[in-house]
């Protein structure tokens, strides 16, 4: 029997780390405040610190080259810089570490010009102590830390598109064309989808892209489809798809949400004469009915309410206007001696091209009635009339029907509540498929697989679909046809050892990247989707049992930062930590030194990436270790990078306090901050004020 | 390896190098404003500028940020010529530029003293593209962008709408030098209003296939103090 090999490299002694320490006078900006020689001396007595040099320049060509000799030379494996922003140059020094031979995240970049020099230029010796501690906790989050390897991922040259309206064809086609494979998938039996445009230009052109779609070989389509399940990440999903009485399973590396809208049923709610009281929808059935040879249109008086519904009134769907009219000019045509009026509140003749319009002055020509309502006044169908307010005249009219047309507003199809969950996409109030706010993300996934266009996100009319259908598939190509995904900032990863299965984390991820998992076919079990991560913390708070690592923001890392911080404090005043999320108030704290607004030095602030990863285990590692207070900041509500990471933050605090108090402890002395990236002023205020209420509660 | 003369004392530096680089590694002061280690040198701000004197004919000024180190040159950083070209153009930036602290310490080392120009429009960007390089570079996003051209050039998002790929990172703010940046109004980044509606949206998003019920926007509602008819 022989012993697997990698026994042997665990008994092999664990190489301590060798952190080089590279000061940055900055020319006279750090230099100039700070004692850089001082700083130096105390950085070689760090732990763990073999090497610590002063550069004028790190950052310059001389500098860079220094660094990667001095890697070399000194066989370092972590990398503290102590010099500007880092949001400005980490990526500079992780690329020079890298041509090093080490890896990225082996390199941190700390911040004793905004955050020190440039704030506290009166108090060189405060200064001093706080860029000691600065680089302290540098170090020390340094030596706790494990490199992330990069995440890879295929991209699958296939895109899905969800729904065979004219956006989605165009979509199809648009895409094959490019040589990529499409596969459409339609709820009904044939293609075409719910186009509810009224110009038969557009059901042509939507029948020849259908026809041209089937007969392209690279676009596969399956009707009366449905997806029932949706994994994998951007670039390789696999959907599984009910298709007939089978399941299919498909990888594709884009999915495009393109399905249609459909008129909204009349409410049953609402009792109306239904013989008499039609939608528009069943108003077309009753046309195509009179056009039968020998049969006329019955009713007389024909009233039609644009706008019916009250929701409509605050999203126009954008195509009733023009089918009402095309309806009034058919009834019209069938009975030349009908009345014909059609209420409105507005007219919104959309679509491009003169055909629309023409509609319009051609149905006022055969003597079709347009009055106008007010928003506040809406008709009131009665038994035998309909009664409104003129808002040229201020007369009340009435309005004798034998039919009243109600234009119904667009809706999503009944099953949109179930995509969004599928794909992960928010609803807007309609209950639209609402596009991923961008900016919200980091910019990771500024191409994420998923696009949603045409009337799955509003009702749109032809010329909007096709616009919006040609710019999504530029998009989706682009997306399509790199080679790999590569994400190289840390994400969750889930040690299923640990792991309960109490799903307290795919809860709370943003992003549906924590899936539950059958494990021996009884527990369930979490399971990260790598390339979903955001990498934003929050369901490394809420494991009970501490399972999910994320490397950068460990359980280890941050309270090793604490500890530095608090050892190396010297004296004065009391000693406040900040952890500070890097889109907000990391970003705040430099804008402060930019803008040279000084607040107290003995403010030590810790880089958290996201508020959602504010542990109150960490919050109480800070008290346990002699620390007077903790201020938190994060992004305002509803401008989280990651969602709600913010609020989950804020309840997680306010618990925690109300627990502090619980035991005796001052909850004064943990106070959270909202504060936007720009806000240095309200930053430097709200450390100040802090550091103020500490020394009046004399807490300690 | 490249050999030239710098204020009279000969250096050697690799090849590749800008004038500039070569003086920063040699601890030779040369001022300037649009440069920054991280980004691609852009030649802008022309604070930089130092002689370049030939071995015959007159001398020229060069920025150094973009002008190669060429073998034998012969550079004065600190010469009549290049000290008061640099005066003159920090007082032309800040004739437009808010009277920042980088600005005022700007101003006290180039020696101006008083500004005898003034912009029609008060505007503090003086256009030295360190927003819009650092967008590119840093950021990898490009959300803005230099609009139009002379004197109505200035920064801004394509179309001058919202633009959907800002993240909101903020880097565009702190590598401002003149504190001219505007976020929000630049970028169009929209800090947006907590709405009861906006939650229950963003706890669909987050709540994924678990539904919470209910319960959950009433606490974040409570939470937040948003009253129940709202949204």
């Amino acid at each position: 029997m022989t012993l697997p090999t990698s026994i042997e490299t665990h008994t092999s002694e664990p190489r301590s780390p060798r952190v080089g320490v590279f000061v940055c006078d900055c020319g006279k900006a750090i230099a100039g405040v700070v004692d850089a020689e001082a700083l130096r001396r105390e950085a070689t007595r760090l732990p763990g610190v073999v090497y610590a040099t002063r550069e004028d320049y790190p950052c310059s060509k001389g500098g860079l080259a220094r660094l990667q000799r001095a890697i070399a030379e000194h066989e370092l494996d972590r990398v503290l810089i102590a010099g500007c922003a880092p949001r400005l140059v980490e990526k500079l020094f992780q690329a020079t570490v890298q041509r090093a031979d080490l890896d990225p995240s082996y390199v941190n970049v700390v911040n004793i010009r905004e955050q020190v020099a440039m704030v506290h230029a009166e108090k060189p010796t405060a200064a001093l102590q706080k860029a000691i501690g600065t680089v302290a906790m540098g170090v020390a989050r340094l030596a706790a830390s494990t490199a992330a390897p990069a995440q890879n991922g295929r991209v699958v040259r296939t895109a899905l598109v969800i729904g065979s309206g004219l956006s989605g064809l165009t979509v199809a086609l648009a895409l094959a064309e490019g040589g990529i494979r499409v596969i459409v998938i339609e709820r009904s039996d044939n293609l075409g989808g719910g186009v509810t445009d009224v110009q038969a230009r557009t059901r042509e052109q939507t029948a020849a892209k259908a026809q041209a779609a089937l007969a392209h070989e690279l676009i596969e389509t399956l009707l009366n489809a449905h997806i029932l399940e949706v994994s994998g990440h951007p670039g390789d999903y696999e959907v599984k798809i009910e298709h007939g009485d089978q399941v299919l399973s498909l990888a594709c590396g884009a999915i495009i949400a393109s399905n249609s809208a459909q008129p909204k049923g009349l409410d049953i709610a609402r009792w109306f004469d239904r013989s008499r009281v039609r939608t528009q929808a069943e108003f077309e059935g009753e046309l195509d009915h009179a056009t039968e040879p020998g049969k006329n249109l019955g009713p007389k008086d024909i009233v039609m309410v644009f706008c019916a519904e009250g929701s409509q009134l605050e999203r126009c769907s954008r195509v009733c206007c023009n089918l009402g009219i095309h309806q009034a000019i058919r009834a019209k045509e069938l009975n030349p001696s009908a009345n014909v009026t059609i209420l409105f509140r507005e007219l919104y003749v959309g679509g491009i091209g003169e055909a629309y319009e023409a509609e319009l002055a051609r149905s006022r020509k055969l003597g079709v009635t347009f009055f106008r309502y007010r928003q506040d006044l809406p008709p009131v169908i009665g038994d035998q009339t309909v009664d409104v307010l003129d808002p040229l005249t201020g007369e009340p009219l009435r309005l004798p029907f034998d039919r009243v047309v109600l234009t119904m507003p667009l809706v999503p199809q009944a099953d949109s509540r179930a995509l969004a969950m599928l794909l992960g996409l928010p609803q807007d109030e309609a209950g639209f498929l609402a596009e991923p706010r961008l900016r919200l993300r980091p910019g990771r996934y500024v191409d994420a697989g998923i696009y949603v266009l045409g009337s799955a996100q509003q009702p749109a009319d032809s010329a909007e679909a096709l616009f919006q259908a040609y710019l999504t598939s530029a998009r989706a190509a682009r997306f399509i046809n790199q080679e790999r995904i590569t994400i190289e900032t840390p994400v969750a990863s889930i040690d299923p050892g640990l792991c309960t299965g109490c799903g307290n984390c795919a809860q709370v991820c943003p992003t549906l990247a924590i899936r539950l998992k059958k494990r021996d076919g009884v527990l369930s079990l979490s399971a990260v989707e790598v390339l979903r991560c955001l990498g934003c913390g929050n369901c490394v708070v809420v494991c009970p049992v501490k399972a999910i690592a994320l490397p950068g923001w460990d359980d280890l890392e941050t309270p090793a930062q604490i500890s530095a911080a608090l050892d190396t404090w010297g004296d004065g005043g009391p000693k406040v930590l900040a952890l500070a999320c890097e889109w907000s108030a990391y970003g705040a704290a430099d804008m402060a030194g930019v803008q040279r607004i000084p607040y107290p030095a003995n403010v030590r602030l810790i880089r958290m990436n996201c508020s959602a990863r504010f542990d109150s285990y960490h919050i109480l590692w800070a008290f346990l270790n002699g620390a007077d207070g903790v201020l938190l900041g994060a992004c305002p509500p509803g401008e989280c990078h990651y969602g709600l990471g913010n609020l989950y933050a804020r309840e997680r605090i306010e618990k925690l306090r109300a627990e502090l108090a619980a035991h005796g402890v001052n909850p004064c002395r943990l106070r959270l901050e909202f504060l936007t990236v720009d806000d240095g002023l309200k930053f430097a205020r709200a450390a100040a004020d802090f550091v103020t209420e500490l020394e009046k509660e004399g807490a300690g | 390896m490249v050999h030239l003369t710098i204020n009279e004392k000969p250096f050697e530096v690799p090849e590749g190098w800008s004038l500039l680089e070569a003086c920063r590694e040699f601890g030779i002061h040369v001022p300037t404003l649009c440069h920054h280690p991280a980004l691609e040198p852009y030649g802008g701000c022309r604070l930089c500028v130092v002689e370049l004197v030939p071995a015959k004919g007159k001398p020229r000024l060069v920025a150094s940020c973009v002008y190669p180190c060429e073998e034998g040159a012969v550079v004065r950083t600190d010469s009549e010529l290049a000290v008061r070209s640099r005066r003159l153009t920090g007082e032309l930036l800040l004739a437009g530029a808010y009277e920042t602290p980088r600005m005022l310490a700007l101003a006290e080392e180039l020696g101006v003293r008083e500004v005898r120009f003034k912009m029609p429009e008060e505007s503090a960007c003086v256009l030295c593209g360190l927003c819009v390089r650092a967008c590119r570079e840093i950021v990898g996003v490009s959300a803005i962008s230099v609009i139009r051209r002379g004197i109505a050039k200035r920064v801004s998002t394509p179309f001058q709408v919202a633009s959907s790929r800002c993240i909101g990172c903020g880097t565009c703010v702190l590598i401002c030098p003149t504190g001219a940046f505007e976020f929000s109004g630049t970028t169009g980044y929209q800090h947006v209003p907590p709405s009861a509606s906006a939650y229950r949206l963003g706890y669909y998003r987050v709540s994924g296939e678990l539904d919470l019920g209910p319960t959950f926007v009433k606490d974040l509602r409570d939470l937040l103090e948003i009253p129940q008819d709202e949204g």
